[in-house]
């Protein structure tokens, strides 16, 4: 949180199919629906989270994500690292208050992979879902299929990855936890975190610009992560693969997709990381194992399917 | 209500197999273990599957225009995994152009 930016804090994804994809994101990975404005546009977020929303869907004949969003700590913040982002040279948009229904202002910037980023400070704060922060109980009953709690990361494709994670570490603060090098020490892939998580948002390098991987949702243990592969099972969901580990991270994984053909990732657990850990690094002839680390070998769709 | 069967004739892959009218041609080659077509995410959004139709009728459902756009449906392209087969099928598969191999 060096610069402080806090959290990610929204992701906006291009849906085929509103309903069949509400199906997916709240009946199965038990996201819940807060909100809809008049674009249309449906707006979730996971119990624990504190801010109103956290995933906002958008009806489009292509699937991928619109954008990222970042919570930072204040207003004075997002004044400071929208003149930084200018002073770097990227473009930089001023989207409106309640352009998101309940988002405060945002700041959007574009940037070498081809993906758009958004800053933000303020969002209306409804508290975790059922939840009450005086005596709390310890989960809330009526939630749905997997119960993911959180929207915890993406990982996005694009060329001049370099680039990108440049605008990330030195102007919004973000640290490199763990990286894939390959022979001649160029980085391949790139995960970084403004927090104590081993990622806040990840990156590989790819030749088409702004591509989505897969949206990632919190879940606690790999008892959760077998109920949820069974439930990828009982409702015909498209498996990528998993349950297992991933290398990067150690984070235990599922990857499948929804109705549009966008990746989603349940996980739970992984690594941590503080301020003065060094970067982990993967070298690429273990790239398989770095991703997938029982099979280690990649499958064809992992660095071939994106939308 | 009784499924009917057709042959799908994977030209450039010198393969075929057996698809029902209530499956897509790519969930069939999952089935029987064939393969002649990558597979992506199934669901019409990746274009991984992306194939030509050289003969036969077919339905197809819901394709990102990102990867299909009304001139490739025109010719007879289409995602494999959004084609439902009306009559027997021959199909060049291998149509998306951007593969990545490691």
């Amino acid at each position: 949180m060096k610069k402080g930016v806090m959290r990610p804090g929204h992701i906006q994804i291009r849906v085929l199919n509103m309903d069949e994809a509400l199906e997916h994101y709240c009946d199965l990975i038990g996201l819940i629906e807060v909100d809809r404005d008049d674009q249309g546009r449906v707006y979730l977020k996971g119990w624990t989270e504190v801010d109103k929303f956290s995933v906002i869907l958008r009806e489009s004949d292509q699937a991928g994500m619109d954008f990222v969003g970042y919570k930072v700590v204040d207003t004075t913040t997002l004044e400071q690292l929208k003149q930084a982002l200018i002073d770097y040279g990227c473009k930089v948009d001023e989207i409106p208050a309640q352009e998101l229904r309940g988002c405060g202002r945002r700041v959007r910037f574009d940037s070498p992979t081809g993906h758009l980023f958004e800053l933000y400070a303020e969002k209306e704060q409804t508290g975790k879902w059922e939840i009450s922060d005086t005596n709390p109980d310890a989960w809330p009953r009526n939630l749905t299929g997997m119960r993911a709690t959180r929207f915890d990361h993406c990982l996005l494709y694009g060329p001049n990855i370099a680039g990108t994670i440049d605008i990330f570490q030195h102007v919004l603060g973000f640290d490199i936890s763990e990286q894939v090098i390959d022979d001649s020490g160029v980085r391949l892939s790139g995960f970084l975190t403004v927090s104590n998580k081993a990622h806040d948002i990840a990156f590989i390098e790819h030749p088409e610009p702004g591509k989505f991987h897969h949206s990632s949702f919190l879940l606690e243990n790999w008892e959760d992560l077998l109920r949820a592969a069974d439930l990828i099972s009982m409702t015909d969901t498209s498996l990528d693969i998993g349950p297992t580990r991933h290398g990067i991270t150690h984070g235990k994984t599922i990857y499948f997709f929804d109705p549009s053909g966008n990746r989603t990732e349940v996980f739970c657990g992984g690594n941590y990381h503080y301020p003065d850990h060094k970067t982990i690094t993967w070298t690429a002839d273990k790239l398989g194992k770095a991703i997938f680390y029982h099979d280690r070998q990649l499958n064809e769709r992992f660095l071939n399917v994106v939308t | 209500m009784i499924q009917k069967k057709f042959t799908i004739f994977v030209t450039n892959r010198d393969q075929q197999y057996v698809c029902s009218d209530s499956e897509s041609i790519l969930i069939a080659m999952e089935k029987v273990n064939a393969r002649c077509i990558h597979v992506g995410c199934r669901k019409g959004g990746c274009g991984i599957c992306k194939v030509k139709i050289i003969t036969g009728t077919y339905k197809t459902y819901r394709m990102s225009k990102a990867h299909i756009n009304s001139n490739d449906d025109n010719a007879g392209f289409a995602l494999a995994c959004q084609v439902y087969p009306t009559s027997d099928l021959h199909i060049e598969s291998d149509h998306f152009t951007k593969l990545i191999t490691v």
